[in-house]
Formats: C-alpha cells, structure tokens, sequence
C-alpha cells in the first residue's frame, strides 16, 4: 500500500498534470485579480490565513479558485520532494561509476527540484508568518514601528524632479526619507533603497487617495486603494492637488525571503550549467 | 542621438523585414538574411531611440514589450539562419511581421516611470521576459511547422528550453526588483498570476520528454498550444497598457 503511494506521489504523470491543472487555476485566478484590483491588492499585506478569514471569506464567488491552486502547489511540492528522493536514491549508487561531471549533470535536475522546493517552502513561510505594517510619513513626526518597537522620527522628507527641460518635469524621480531612532542613528530609505532594522525591512510607498481616520497606525489599504489600477503613474505627478499625495513606510518582515533568494541563485546557476552542458554534448556528437 | 523619438526608423526595419521575407520566398536567401540583418539593426537604433523619448534618457521605454518582440524574434531568426544555414528560417519572419505590425500600431509615446521602476533590474526583466516570448513564439511556430508537414522534427525543441530558462531568468529578476520596490518577490496580482502560469506551462512542457504516451505529434501540439498560452498571457497586459497616459512620441 505504501509503495502504491509512494509510486503514485512520485510519478511523472502525476506531475505533469499537477502543472496543467496549476496553469488553468493561476490563469483563471489572473482573471479575478484583473477585474479585481483593489480587493486583491489587500492580499499583499496580510498573511494568507490573515487574509482567508477577514477578506477572502467575504466574497466566496471571488476566490473559489484559490483554495485549490494552494492545494495543487502543495501536491505539486509533495510529488516534486518524492520525484527528486527517488531520482537522487536511484543516481547515489552509481556516483563511482560515472566520473564527477557525468554524475553532477545527471543529477543537477534534481538538485534542481529541491531547490525549486526551497523557494516554495519560502513562499509558504512568506505567506503564513510575514508581517507588513504601513505608517503615514510626515516630516517632523515621530512613529512608533508596533513589529521592530522602535520610535522613529521622520528628520527630512526630499523629492527629486525630473530635469525642467523635459517631458517628465511634474514626475517624481526618486524620493529620500532620513529617519532617526531614539539612539540618534540615522536611517535613509528611498524608493527601491530599502533599509534595514533588525529582521525588518523599511520600504517606500506612495498613494494618492486620501485615508480615514488616524494616519498613523497600521490599516487595511483597500479603501484607499479603491478605484486604483496597478497602473501608478499618476501617483507621482505633481499635481496642484498635492494633499492627496502621501508617502507610506512600509514594514515589512519576510522569513521566507533568503529560502527564496537562495534558491534562486541556486536554481539558475544550475539550470543554466545544465543546459549548456546538454547542448555542448549534442554538439559533440552531431 | 540621431534615432530620437524618429519613429521613421521603425518603419525602415519593419520595411526590410518586409523585404527579406519576399526575398526569401523567392529564393534570393543571402540577401534576404541581409535584409533581415538591415532590419534588426534599424530596430536595435529604434529601440535605443525611445530612451529619450521623454527629453531626458530614461531606459524604460526601450524596453517595452510591444516594440522589443519583432526585434526579438527577428534577432532569434538570424542567429538560427547564421548557426544553421540549412535551416528553414523563412517562417519564422512571419511572427516578426505579425508583431511589427503591432508595434506600429501601438502608442507611440512613454509610459511615465514611477520611481520604483527606474532600475536596472527592471530592464533586466522585460528584456528577459520579451525574449523568452520571442523564443516560445519561434518554437510554437516551428512545432506547428512539423505537424503541417507531417515530420517528425523537434527543431522546435532548443527554442522553448532556452525559453525556459531566459523565462526563469526574467522571474529571478522580476522577484528581486519587486522585493526592492515593493516588498514582495511575489505579488497577488494579475501579472505575476499570468507570469507564473507561462513558467509551470514550460515547465510541463519540458517533462513530457519523460512521458511515454506522448509521441513526437503530441508533443509538437503542446508546443504550439504554448504559443496560444503566451499570447494571452502577454498581449492582454499589452493591450491593457495601451489606454495607460504617455508621454512623448
């Protein structure tokens, strides 16, 4: 019986159409989020069980594809851990046979597996334990960051333009926010600079819509993000209107983030060696 | 820069894309490779061209999906007539026409950058991605080629493979800068719900080798389906962006 499983969990077959039935579930969920923008845009900041229980349950008709695409992404890592340990179990014992270079290219795919493995485990701890906090920046004001617990005062808020001359001169360029924590030590964050306080990460953001009630606590963001495409050029146009223009630390904490980043580095460097050895014993033999 | 904002320049690639087909329909194949070269090259000063297309040089707009894909699968097209010469290279001039076409009808001017898409990681990533399209697109023609002629070819193959794995480059990319601008290598949104499902489509792509029960035909069929895949995963957000204000152009 256990066998039975264990050949089904790690067949081919079963993984091939694992990856089709993902593919039509992630298309039509494209669809959704597409019609959908600002609703799922809240997903972003929140854990995923966060999100189930306070967004996602309040419009079933919405997100009837979701629990299974998280059900076929965990069958799909399931199949791929049995498919690499049975690859890796039937390759270990000819690794003298084979010289070293022979044996690392039949097993790279693998090793390429378990580390497609690793970036789904870290997109799993990503979604279930993150946490993303958003505080309003003033210049002169102080904010209490609840995830690091540090008191953080807003020294200097600047905007780069664009040169006067061209077509882009009412656009922001680039945004610098100096920040001080209670032992004087200075923070710069810019958009696309994030810094970093102890496991957290200080990101930029800037919105256009105006928020309710108190600025300085941690909100939900789909009223604000109401009407709102993925399309943000206009949020940094200089308008006359520049109240409605405000800039956002975001707080994030990403454990999943260095499985993620690590196994990225892994899989290409891989995949690519991989390849090209494949195309160079091709070449070889033609 | 002499390319600037001249969007004549397109129109004299497109015009030698043009030309090269016929030439090669008629036989005439080293000129036709010639034209085509002619042509990519006109493309490539088009291209560099849009970086100043908002009066001050910002790489963005060069990289726009729409303009880049001729010039993609044409670049595609002749390195597979340099490295092959007895390759059949014709057809894959007529996906180059189809999205040149696109590229002049589409918006001329820039999509203003917002400060978080001003990075080299960005450039890297719609670079990446366009050119792994172009490749599915190239190998989707070619397999639909063999099942026209009835011949067991898998010439189609190579393309996808290194579709695959410039694709995978394009998501490595695309993770990392959307880490820095917004906190997230995976964002629940539209896009990268799309991106994902070309990725596991190739990737599925590439274990059907293992599976026995899919013989040579089927195999093409997959391939040319990825095409129809590809398509509707890009050009959707290409035609979305068209209504997007711009500036320039």
């Amino acid at each position: 019986m256990i066998r039975k499983i264990w050949g089904m969990l790690g067949s081919l077959r079963l993984t091939f159409w694992i990856l089709l039935a993902c593919v039509a579930l992630f298309f039509i969920g494209s669809f959704y989020m597409g019609s959908n923008y600002a609703y799922f845009d809240t997903m972003n900041e929140m854990t995923l069980q966060g999100w189930m229980i306070n967004k996602g349950i309040l419009r079933p008709g919405l997100i009837w594809w979701l629990p299974p695409v998280l059900i076929a992404l965990f069958l799909l890592g399931l199949n791929t851990f049995c498919c690499s340990l049975k690859r890796i179990m039937a390759l270990w014992p000819t690794r003298k046979g084979t010289g070293r270079r022979t044996f690392m290219l039949r097993l790279s795919p693998s090793l390429v597996h378990c580390f497609f493995l690793i970036i789904l485990c870290g997109h799993c701890i990503t979604s279930v334990a993150g946490s993303w906090e958003r505080y309003k920046l003033s210049e002169g004001e102080t904010i209490r960051l609840a995830g690091p617990g540090v008191d953080l005062a807003v020294d200097c808020i600047t905007h780069t333009y664009y040169d006067q001359n061209s077509l882009l001169y009412d656009r922001i360029a680039q945004t610098t926010v100096l920040l001080r924590d209670s032992a004087d030590k200075k923070i710069t964050v810019s958009f696309l600079h994030p810094a970093v306080l102890g496991s957290y990460h200080l990101h930029l953001d800037m919105v256009k819509k105006r928020r309710s009630g108190s600025d300085n606590k941690q909100k939900p963001v789909e009223t604000e993000l109401a009407g709102e495409s993925c399309n943000k050029e206009q949020v940094y146009k200089v308008t006359p209107d520049t109240d409605k223009q405000k800039l956002f630390l975001l707080v994030i904490r990403d454990p999943g983030i260095y499985l993620i980043m690590t196994g990225f580095v892994f899989i290409l460097s891989l995949m690519t060696w991989y390849f090209v050895e494949l195309s160079r014993a091709g070449d070889n033999k033609g | 820069m002499f390319a600037t904002g001249n969007h004549l320049i397109l129109y004299v690639a497109v015009g030698a894309y043009v030309v090269a087909l016929a030439l090669y329909y008629i036989r005439i194949r080293e000129s036709a490779l010639a034209f085509l070269l002619f042509g990519v090259i006109f493309h490539i000063l088009y291209l560099v061209g849009r970086g100043w297309l908002g009066g001050t040089f910002v790489a963005n707009p060069m990289f726009e999906g729409p303009y880049i894909l001729p010039c993609a699968i044409a670049t595609i097209t002749l390195f597979s007539a340099l490295l092959d010469h007895d390759r059949d290279w014709g057809p894959l001039l007529l996906p180059v026409l189809l999205a040149s076409a696109f590229a002049l009808a589409y918006p001329r001017g820039m999509i203003p950058p917002t400060p978080k898409k001003v990075t080299f990681l960005a450039n890297i990533f719609f670079f990446t991605e366009v050119t792994a399209h172009a490749l599915f697109y190239s190998g989707a023609l070619l397999a639909f080629k063999s099942l026209l002629v009835r011949k067991d070819t898998s010439s189609y193959h190579g393309y996808l493979v290194w579709g695959f794995v410039v694709f995978s480059i394009a998501q490595v990319s695309g993770a990392l800068w959307c880490y820095l601008g917004w906190g997230n290598t995976f964002r629940w949104s539209s896009r990268h719900m799309m991106s994902a499902a070309i990725w596991l489509y190739y990737a599925a792509y590439l274990h059907l080798r293992f599976l026995s029960e899919w013989d040579a035909k089927k195999k093409a069929v997959f391939a040319a389906v990825g095409a129809a895949v590809v398509f509707v995963g890009s050009f959707l957000s290409n035609l979305h962006e068209m209504h997007f204000p711009r500036v320039g152009g």
